[in-house]
């Protein structure tokens, strides 16, 4: 007969009862986070006309708005002979795929929290949830390109297949940002208000609508940032130009993956601290 | 310490000096939090269950404990009734049961497959229809989808929902999400079972049909029953943990005793007033006989199946010609128990306008009360004598003590001769 022992625990001891734990619940965890995407796939569109077609719209419109700029001369960018629609597109694709798992992620356990203080499940399941949803949600844009492709590139080649890799470490990059603020940001709202402020700054100073800047503080912050390289080489992949900053993709992408781990760890010791503090 | 029984392989809840401090005030409690969190995660500390079961710590600025030195074993086949106030605890005490909180002291072993109804329905979702939330339902429980695939059609039919049942959830009355949440917390065959007021809700041939498929699970396993309706404890438990602030005030195998406390802990009620006050009452004595009867007290303490005596001055303005007067005895749980009436089974007449007097004084004389133990409370009331018009309600006139001898869920307890 399974045996549950609670008990006041701090440390090693933690650390450990949170491994056993989470080795022990894995299947469980497995099926509740299928049954908990399934839902909510199911129930995301439901009350909508165009359903599922909401996913591919806001990469479309978003490319648009900068081509359109462009076209118009109002900004001016030199891509270098790539055109530019399909630098913004991927742009935009990869930078989304970041941006829209680091902020919906960063609410996962307050989105819960009824559940989360009234039913004991493995509450590792919430995390792969909200990661599958945040992965259909990149990675099912990337379709557009199917078409789109051809209109603007001249050769096809063997690279371009490692495109989608670069998306799912985008998305590993912003899911790990985001367990790891999780404890804070769920105890204090500061948080999830200024990393969208963040974000928002972001998006100017990560190259996404414009390539890597040669000079000056743009190229220092584009260096500093640790976006840049995630994003600009798999763009390189995509649209020919060889690989730019590959070591340091490979570098952030195993940083990234360590992380996780240890962010997943972290939040599971710190669930029932954060059901106290929101229930109470 | 250590006087535990862990061989003894029938314990399914062994609960030992469990404690949880809480914090009043909020900005104290996230930084708390926060702290507690670096704590559990710092490597370099080893506290855990070697240490923590004879360590007690200290409360921080603001914070109280919310339960403390709760002490309790359960085995299979045991209900333990959990009772006390709002805000005595017991809802967290159920949360550290559940490991959905973590303890501050103590120690706690679970032996089996827990369930708790805690909140029905929680994690349904609303735009989904009722079979859909079946399956989410079920699985934030921890039961598989094969089970569920099994047991749909008996999950439906105890639901008596076949006709809704592709109907989204949204659209259901909060008697149907209970029916529905409970269909599928009763599908767990657990160990343990913890239950959080959750047959309030619903209809009466519902909750019958709950208490019945309850009454399956109670022989096979440990129950923690957590409700404020004493008739239902009484019914189902074997055990009483009676808390108050925090603190366990009784915890034994003797029910009535548990039940009788905890009524004891309630105030007397203030007594109320309403009507449109054309008549007043006054009590002059009250007592179990006309020779016992004081003047000191409104709480009367009776023994079961004693008498009532009780005197009122009543006025009457000037509008009053004659009225009608009963008394009604009422329990905790505020139902009418006894209707004090005369010997023609309507209340009594008093014919103002006759004698002459708006001020008469009521002599009520009434043959033994075969009550239950506990309290109750007895009101006045004065109508016309067609009854359409409420002169005046006297609630809590009097209030009484009964001492039991035994109790079952019933109010009264009839004696009998039986052959």
């Amino acid at each position: 007969m399974q045996e549950t022992i609670i008990t006041p625990e701090d440390g090693i001891l933690s650390i450990r009862h949170s491994i056993r734990n989470m080795r022990k619940n894995a299947s469980l965890t497995w099926e509740l986070a299928t049954r908990m995407f399934i839902r909510d796939m199911r129930a995301m569109y439901r009350q909508s006309i165009l359903g599922y077609i909401w996913i591919f719209l806001p990469p479309i419109a978003n490319t648009l708005i900068w081509v359109y700029l462009n076209s118009q001369d109002v900004i001016k960018v030199d891509t270098g002979g790539i055109s530019y629609p399909a630098f913004v597109l991927t742009g935009n694709l990869l930078w989304t795929a970041f941006n829209a798992t680091l902020t919906s992620m960063l609410n996962t356990v307050n989105e819960s929290r009824a559940l989360l203080s009234k039913i004991n499940f493995p509450h590792e399941a919430l995390l792969l949830t909200a990661l599958g949803k945040s992965a259909v949600n990149a990675m099912l844009p990337l379709v557009i390109l199917i078409p789109v492709l051809p209109f603007y590139v001249n050769e096809f080649h063997a690279t371009m297949l490692l495109f989608p890799l670069g998306v799912i470490v985008m998305i590993l990059f912003g899911a790990t940002i985001a367990i790891l603020l999780l404890p804070i940001a769920t105890l204090y709202g500061d948080v999830s208000r200024g990393v969208q402020l963040i974000l928002k700054f972001g998006f100017f100073v990560t190259p996404v609508v414009y390539p890597l800047p040669a000079a000056g503080l743009a190229k220092f912050i584009s260096d500093v940032n640790p976006v840049t390289p995630l994003l600009v080489t798999s763009r390189s992949w995509l649209l020919g130009e060889g690989p730019i900053m590959l070591q340091p993709f490979i570098l952030l992408s195993i940083i990234t993956l360590i992380a996780l781990c240890f962010a997943i760890l972290a939040y599971k010791i710190a669930v029932p601290y954060l059901i106290e503090r929101l229930s109470s | 310490m250590g006087s535990h029984l862990p061989n003894d392989s029938d314990v399914l809840i062994d609960v030992h000096q469990v404690g949880k401090k809480f914090c009043r005030s909020l900005k104290r409690s996230l930084m708390y939090g926060a702290k507690d969190i670096v704590r559990a995660m710092n490597p370099l500390l080893k506290t855990g269950i070697s240490d923590s079961r004879n360590k007690i710590p200290e409360l921080r600025k603001d914070e109280f404990w919310a339960i403390q030195n709760i002490s309790f074993q359960l085995r299979r086949g045991e209900c333990v009734g959990l009772i006390g106030h709002n805000g005595a605890g017991k809802s967290t005490l159920l949360k550290v049961l559940n490991g959905l909180i973590k303890p501050d002291t103590g120690h706690i072993r679970m032996r089996g497959r827990v369930c708790a109804l805690i909140e029905l329905g929680a994690g349904f979702n609303p735009i989904l229809t009722g079979r859909e939330n079946i399956y989410n339902s079920g699985a934030l429980l921890g039961i598989r989808k094969k089970e569920i695939d099994e047991k749909l059609d008996e999950i439906v039919a105890f639901s008596e929902l076949d006709q809704f049942i592709d109907m989204p959830v949204q659209n259901y009355s909060s008697g149907m999400k209970v029916r529905l949440g409970f269909a599928v917390a009763i599908q767990m065959e657990p160990d343990i079972l913890l239950l959080d007021e959750v047959l309030a809700v619903g209809d009466i041939a519902f909750r019958h049909k709950c208490v019945n498929a309850m009454a399956g699970i109670l022989s096979k396993s440990a129950v923690i029953f957590v409700s404020h309706s004493m008739p239902q404890v009484a019914r189902v438990c074997s055990q009483i943990l009676l808390m108050d602030h925090g603190k366990s005030t009784y915890n034994g195998g003797n029910v009535g005793l548990g039940i009788e406390k905890y009524y004891s802990m309630c105030g007397g009620g203030e007594a109320m007033i309403s009507g449109t006050r054309d008549i007043q009452f006054n009590l002059i004595k009250a007592g179990t006989s006309i020779e016992s009867a004081s003047s000191t007290s409104s709480e009367l303490q009776i023994s079961h199946a004693q008498g009532l005596y009780i005197e009122l001055r009543v006025k009457a303005t000037e509008q009053v010609q004659s009225a009608r007067f009963q008394i009604t005895i009422w329990n905790m749980d505020m139902l009418p128990v006894v209707n004090i009436i005369n010997a023609d089974y309507q209340g009594r007449v008093v014919n103002f306008k006759e004698t002459g007097k708006q001020e008469v004084v009521l002599k009520i004389e009434c043959p033994p009360l075969h009550l239950n133990c506990g309290r109750y409370f007895l009101s006045a009331v004065a109508t016309s004598v067609d009854q359409s018009m409420v002169y005046c309600r006297h609630d809590n006139i009097v209030s009484l003590q009964v001492e039991g001898i035994s109790t079952t869920a019933a109010a009264i307890l009839q004696p009998a001769n039986w052959n």
